[in-house]
């Protein structure tokens, strides 16, 4: 009876608060808000010293690795949890006003979040409390691979085995689904970060270069390939020569990109062996009629799901806008969720 | 997303299917791949690609499983899989999506444990509850009782005193009680000069008389140590005055803007509401009235 009431003041939200990018989904609306999970907080001085938030977002990933000491530009999640509280509650803050126009009322919306199925009760608490020092008034939790299975549009209540891999920033989630519920939930903290770290790595210890994350993300973007294919890529790199302390460019192929990101696929690679060993026989034979979907921004890498395939056999499909079906998925939980209980979790 | 939604995409004579599978099969014989090829590259089977190419979609897993090996294999085939795609419903277009399994039942399930816990616990709760009564019921009479009546006349001085105030008043004889009284019956006969000539008499106190009469054998004795209290109220307030044991000397309300007059012997203990809106003067000179802080309640003895 209060429902129609409430939503007239305040639209529900679901959060896909990850650790590259937080996606926001309005109830009726869609996604409004696609931004990188970065902060850029500023330290004044002077007679009221204080600190301000300075960005959030796009214009704070600009920032990355090149403020001066008065400003940080911060990553609040690690590893698709919780690495600095207040600063992420600020971040959820900032991204909730965004997308709320009300302006009469301060928002307090029911917002749906997603957690990796791999966190800890304590790093889900800490997830819930920000969402409500946002502002939320209700805080409900949703497994991301039962979210990214929704939004890659599985049939996760039929009694057939769906496998999704959600391959994140900061985590790989591979979960089993049947009869709208985990049957297998298995995560581990590798994700675009690890790949990212991997390439700086790989280039420092191979090159004597030195060179940024952001660097290192956009040549993974570039060039980046999990599986050796056909043709060859180059891409010309700048960074700083460690052994003379002097900026040089570089050529860098995709060849010792692959190179580099072998262990970290290799993780991922192992994660779902290990799931496929898990998993019931009968689901175990939908899944190799159906294969098994990758959602994530790291899907998008070039030829992961061929090495997926290689290696398992498999049928091995991307899904429709891999980058957004975490937060598709729990828009839909979210159009749902007054007749849902069972896809959501508790802590 | 189920096979039964996947239906409507999945009529093999629609044109726009068949031209799909059409376009692959063709691309594949060009390229000169066999079926089995292309199901070992894609890890899929044979008749799956087949279903593929004829565009019997109804026999593939689903929409968005569809969409995925439409892609790959035109990905396979070098070729761009988005007009492959345009001729697919898009995954988003069709009904919503189920997100709850398919019931046909409702009900729930007998809770043995819960049932028994309840059974025990309820009469314990209700005991519980009736003992929580009975007590506070016992305490509310108990304190009322024990409430001392003066205690209970304060609110309402006026209509009350009388009661409250008959007691002292028939201990002590010299009392300045009378004033109440004069005041709710000012037409009082008899004015009487004679009692309070230490001070100055105010005009409203005169009729002092009407009990001072029978009492006046012991007022000339009493007189030494009396002292003459004046209130003037800027604001309604009330004032109430014990003795050294004490008792209620007098309690009452005083209406804004009047003057009242009290004879009192000292010690006495004053407490006087509103105090900041009351002045107070013992035989023709001020007293500081103390009100700590926000406290408007003074409270002050005068020895």
């Amino acid at each position: 009876m209060f429902g129609s009431l409430r939503s007239y003041f305040s639209n529900d939200l679901a959060i896909d608060l990850g650790t590259a990018n937080t996606l926001i989904y309005v109830r009726g609306k869609g996604i409004v808000l696609d931004e990188p999970s970065v902060v850029a907080i500023r330290t004044e001085g002077g007679p009221n010293a204080k600190k301000t938030i300075l960005a959030v977002g796009m214009s704070a990933k600009q920032m990355l690795g090149k403020t001066p000491g008065n400003i940080t530009a911060i990553r609040p999640m690690k590893d698709g949890v919780i690495a600095d509280f207040t600063v992420t509650e600020q971040m959820l803050k900032q991204f909730i006003k965004k997308v709320h126009d009300t302006r009469l009322f301060s928002p307090s919306p029911r917002i749906i979040i997603c957690v990796p199925c791999g966190s800890t009760q304590v790093e889900r608490r800490a997830i819930r409390e920000s969402a409500l020092g946002a502002g939320a008034s209700n805080v409900y939790l949703i497994e991301e691979p039962m979210a990214a299975a929704i939004g890659a549009g599985m049939p996760v209540a039929d009694a057939t085995g769906s496998m999704v891999v959600d391959i994140g920033g900061g985590t790989t989630e591979v979960g089993v689904i049947s009869l709208g519920g985990m049957v297998y939930a298995g995560s581990i903290r590798v994700g675009g970060d690890k790949f990212d770290e991997a390439i700086v790595n790989y280039i420092r210890r191979n090159y004597g270069m030195l060179i940024g994350e952001t660097t290192a993300e956009s040549i993974k973007k570039g060039i980046g390939s999990a599986f050796p294919g056909s043709e060859v890529q180059e891409m010309e790199v700048k960074g700083r020569n460690l052994a003379e302390g002097i900026p040089r460019a570089f050529t860098i192929s995709s060849n010792e990109i692959l190179e580099a990101l072998t262990e970290p696929l290799n993780q991922i690679v192992s994660a779902v062996k290990i799931a496929l060993e898990q998993t019931p026989p009968e689901l175990g034979a939908d899944i190799a009629e159906r294969g098994m979907v990758l959602t994530g921004g790291g899907a998008l890498l070039r030829d992961l799901d061929r090495l997926l395939m290689e290696e398992t056999g498999l049928p091995v499909i991307v899904a429709d806008d891999p980058l957004t079906c975490v937060v598709r998925g729990s828009g839909m939980a979210l159009e749902k969720m007054d007749q849902l209980g069972s896809i959501f979790t508790s802590e | 997303m189920t096979d039964s939604q996947a239906v409507p995409s999945s009529a093999p004579t629609s044109s726009q299917d068949t031209s799909v599978g059409d376009t692959l099969r063709r691309t594949r014989e060009a390229q000169g791949l066999s079926i089995s090829e292309v199901a070992n590259a894609l890890k899929l089977n044979a008749r799956q690609i087949e279903a593929l190419e004829s565009g019997r979609f109804a026999q593939l897993p689903g929409l968005a499983f569809t969409r995925g090996f439409l892609r790959n294999y035109a990905r396979l085939l070098k070729i761009d899989a988005a007009p492959l795609l345009a001729g697919l419903q898009a995954p988003d277009a069709g009904e919503p999506m189920e997100l709850a399994p398919a019931s046909n039942a409702h009900g729930d399930m007998p809770q043995v444990g819960r049932g028994r816990f309840r059974r025990s616990v309820i009469p314990g709760v209700l005991a519980a509850l009736v003992l929580f009564g009975i007590v506070v019921a016992g305490w509310y009479y108990d304190t009322l009782r024990k409430k001392p009546a003066e205690e209970l006349a304060l609110p309402a001085p006026d209509a009350q005193q009388g009661v409250a105030e008959g007691e002292p008043a028939s201990v002590q004889p010299p009392p300045a009680e009378p004033a109440p009284k004069a005041a709710e019956a000012p037409a009082a006969p008899a004015p009487a000069p004679a009692a309070p000539a230490a001070a100055g008499v105010p005009v409203p106190l005169s009729p002092t008389v009407t009990e001072s009469a029978p009492v006046n054998p012991a007022a000339p004795a009493a007189e030494a140590g009396r002292d003459r209290l004046v209130f003037q109220f800027a604001q309604d307030a009330w004032v109430e005055v014990k003795d050294k044991s004490g008792k209620v000397v007098f309690s009452r309300l005083g209406k804004a803007g009047s003057e009242e007059t009290f004879d009192i012997s000292a010690p006495v203990s004053l407490v006087i509401g509103n105090a900041r809106n009351v002045k107070l003067q013992r035989n023709g000179t001020l007293v500081d009235i103390p009100t700590p802080g926000k406290v408007t309640v003074g409270r002050l003895k005068l020895d």
